[in-house]
């Protein structure tokens, strides 16, 4: 396979400006996840390794490519409502928390729970 | 298909070659793990790309690269990864069974003080099974542990 690289500190459209690509390396999300957090089935991800189950409503998701520090930015959210990322584990560079709780202040299994990580790469 | 020469390659681009490339592949495997006794047991998942990254060989850093990554961030003081190089810059281990596959997760996401010492003491710590060995329904599963009868068995 060919690897092609075209080299550009910016991307410039013919009318409407311009873009520096340094928005595009450092902005974008470095890894993302949807699952169920009962059954910790993987529906669709980038860059992990592995997903934790690690009691009702918890998991502990595993990156393959670990973040430069643990100080990143990651959100979630699941179909009922409330996702609290690393609440139970300490965010790592390589690790991070997706935890689900009901209304009621519980911890409960989710479906469709999803997880974006943003920050910068080791 | 071949794996393209990914050595100095940044990780990150040959997870996104992978995804653009291979197919997922769900594995049965679960491990099962206890790293404090007043939680409950654990149960690490294998992501299907990770699988397919693992199967196809020469994409994945070998599992001491994490290790040396671990040492540095457990050291006082830490604030960033000063040596990610190794991750890009490490030769790429070649294509593993799922077997070794899990093996290799287990090295590179269980706690090391439950693989290192996981059937040592007076209750085995992990346990690989299948999926289908799991139960079926969630009740309890805060309180779910090893059954050390059954693994005695």
């Amino acid at each position: 396979m060919a690897h092609g690289k075209i080299k550009a500190d910016t991307l410039e459209h013919s009318t409407v400006g311009s873009l520096d690509t340094q928005y595009i390396v450092k902005g974008s999300a470095k890894a993302w996840l949807k699952h169920h957090s009962g059954t910790a089935v993987i529906y669709n991800s980038f860059n992990h390794s592995s997903l934790s189950d690690i009691g009702t409503g918890r998991n502990q998701c595993n990156l393959t490519n670990a973040m430069s520090s643990g100080n990143n930015s990651c959100t979630g959210s699941d179909e009922a409502g409330i996702t609290l990322i690393s609440n139970q584990v300490g965010m790592t560079t390589s690790t991070y928390s997706s935890d689900h709780i009901s209304t009621g202040g519980s911890w409960q299994d989710a479906g469709n729970c999803s997880t974006q990580m943003c920050g910068d790469l080791a | 298909m071949r794996t393209p020469e990914f050595q100095g390659t940044h990780l990150w681009d040959r997870l996104c070659w992978a995804k653009e490339n291979l197919d997922g592949v769900q594995s049965d495997y679960r491990v099962i793990y206890e790293d404090n006794i007043d939680e409950c047991a654990k149960i690490l998942v294998p992501d299907p790309n990770w699988m397919a990254c693992a199967l196809q060989g020469d994409i994945l850093p070998p599992v001491w690269v994490y290790w040396e990554l671990a040492k540095d961030e457990a050291e006082e003081g830490f604030t960033k990864h000063t040596r990610g190089n190794l991750l890009h810059e490490t030769k790429p281990i070649g294509p593993m069974t799922e077997e070794e596959a899990i093996e290799y997760l287990i090295k590179k996401d269980c706690p090391p003080d439950v693989w290192q010492t996981y059937n040592e003491g007076n209750r085995q710590k992990m346990v690989i099974c299948k999926k289908k060995q799991l139960p079926n329904t969630r009740e309890w599963r805060n309180a779910w542990k090893i059954n050390q009868e059954l693994l005695a068995a």
